[in-house]
């Protein structure tokens, strides 16, 4: 990739953005420079760097990539059928644009908020605009510094203290259109001592080849519990790369599940900072990609605190010529003593042209600590097939059962029921279609 | 679903609270058939709740969350309780939790 062309849509974008009317709150714009002026330092990354060693973006930085068109998208199906609760609040935004018709807000007698970025006023959402522009001041990666200066459009959540939010909010996008980009962010905020359900959830046209690029930025206050679902089932052409920030105050617990089932090329990069007392997250993921699907998941890990606490599993079924990578990354720092950390990543490769790269990266500079890791690839266990073909089951449904409970370690542990059912039936779906 | 936490939380007093009160035509409390959707308490002892009823045609939607006031007024922190009514989302049996579906036979 040469010099002049790093960047250059999005230069375009920029340009584009600062003589459109002005979208948002002004706090925003000084904010989208800054992150700009950065991406234009760093470029889009190549293959020699390390962290992007396995995962090639020149396609994303070469594309033309467009904004969608006023009213684009307008006319797509209802999309019902990708709601994963039924019974959420729910904020539906199709080609990037906030869908009304489609949604449903909580109502005026609730005391959380949940507001459009574009539609904030200053003042009012400050710890919102802090959190964005710490992250975008020191994050080093290159799809969130994107995010973060073409971002017109997001979801802003604001829980205050003490207080049980029992019914999921859900933010579901949908895409509908050749060659569109799309920038969301979404930042959750929970006060301390409360509860929240999130569900994030992107889905497009099948066939249709566009550019999906959200960054989350959440924040779980002293002793709140956050519970934060990823869906991504993007048309098998899309690009979804993703960012999301996630620190944890003292004895707050996040759960955080990821589900892939769709994109060309997927890749995650997550960073939790566990930065009180006590603080847990346990994070998990499902990807089954096909054809020539590339998922990616980047993990780091940031013990900052004593007694910390933090699970990773994450889970690939693989067939075709699909790759999958994961990289999971532990830092504890000198004063988080008894951390305690576990991270797997096991790979299930259904067929010989299957790729699963799998990294652990410890760096551990507390001496009282327990931090474990595992990988492993592998194939579908012959005597287990064996053992079911012998009882007269055929050789499809065999290798079905054992794909199931190898999968069903990641999908039975999901809190919300709904989500569940999802998860099991996409796997049900992924599974059957291979016959 | 809120997990306890400690006794002495107000916030664990008030679940605790609402799993006592029923909608007399349902064999499981209101809590876990998923009718609330939202408790906020405050150190001062204020309760706020949103809640909704199972359709807007509920014989007891005059008296409920009277009913849910009172319950939770009983609690000696709580100085005083709102109970506000709500129709978005509507209630829906996917709301309810896995053990009331099943003590519902609707599995």
């Amino acid at each position: 990739m040469s010099e002049s062309s790093h960047g250059s849509w999005i230069d375009l974008h920029r340009e584009a953005m600062r003589s459109a009317r002005p979208a948002g709150p002004d706090f925003l714009e000084p904010l989208r420079a800054a992150a700009h002026a950065r991406f234009r330092e760093r470029g889009f990354p190549t293959l020699r760097q390390e962290r992007w060693r396995f995962t090639d973006v020149s396609a994303v930085a070469e594309t033309a990539w467009r904004r969608a068109a006023e009213g684009e998208g307008e006319t797509a199906l209802p999309l019902e059928d990708l709601h994963a609760d039924p019974a959420a609040y729910r904020l539906v935004f199709v080609n990037g644009r906030f869908s009304a018709s489609r949604s449903r807000l909580p109502g005026a007698e609730t005391s959380f908020s949940v507001q459009r970025l574009s539609a904030l006023n200053d003042g009012v959402l400050e710890p919102a605009a802090r959190r964005m522009a710490e992250t975008a001041g020191r994050t080093e990666e290159p799809f969130a510094l994107i995010n973060s200066a073409l971002a017109e459009e997001g979801v802003v959540i604001t829980i205050p203290d003490h207080m049980a939010v029992l019914v999921p909010l859900e933010i579901l996008h949908y895409v509908d259109g050749d060659g569109i980009a799309l920038h969301p962010r979404v930042v959750m905020i929970v006060g301390e001592q409360s509860e929240a359900l999130l569900i994030e959830s992107y889905a497009g046209k099948n066939g249709q080849r566009y550019f999906t690029n959200p960054a989350a930025d959440v924040v779980v206050g002293r002793g709140s519990k956050l519970d934060h679902y990823l869906l991504q089932r993007e048309s098998a052409s899309a690009y979804h790369l993703s960012y999301t920030r996630a620190t944890l105050g003292r004895e707050a617990r996040y759960r955080r599940f990821a589900l892939d089932m769709g994109g060309r090329l997927v890749r995650h990069d997550l960073e939790v900072e566990l930065d009180g007392e006590g603080a847990e997250a346990s994070l998990s993921g499902l990807y089954m990609p096909a054809g020539r699907q590339h998922i990616d998941h980047h993990t780091t890990l940031r013990h900052l605190q004593p007694h910390t606490f933090s699970r990773q599993l994450y889970k690939g079924v693989l067939q075709d010529k699909a790759h999958s990578v994961f990289n999971g990354r532990i830092y504890v720092a000198r004063e988080a003593q008894r951390t305690d950390a576990i991270q797997h990543n096991r790979n299930l490769l259904l067929s010989d042209d299957a790729l699963a790269d799998s990294q652990p990266q410890l760096e551990i500079f507390a001496d009282d600590v327990r931090c474990t890791h595992g990988g492993t690839v592998g194939q579908l266990d012959q005597e287990g097939l064996f053992y079911l073909r012998s009882r007269g089951i055929g050789a499809d449904l065999a290798r079905q059962i054992m794909v199931h409970a190898f999968a069903g370690e990641i999908t039975g542990g999901i809190g919300l029921a709904p989500v569940r059912e999802l998860a099991e039936a996409v796997v049900n779906e992924r599974l059957g279609r291979e016959e | 679903m809120v997990e306890l936490r400690d006794t002495d939380d107000l916030m664990d007093k008030v679940v605790l609270a609402l799993r006592e009160v029923y909608d007399p035509e349902i064999p499981v409390n209101i809590y876990d058939l998923g009718l609330i959707y939202e408790i906020a308490v405050t150190e001062l002892g204020r309760v706020d709740i949103t809640m909704t009823l199972t359709s807007p045609m509920c014989p007891v939607a005059e008296t409920l969350p009277g009913e849910v006031r009172n319950r939770l007024e009983e609690i000696a922190e709580v100085r005083e309780a709102v109970v506000a009514v709500t129709w978005e989302p509507p209630w829906d049996e996917s709301m309810m939790t896995e053990e009331a579906r099943l003590e519902l036979g609707l599995f």
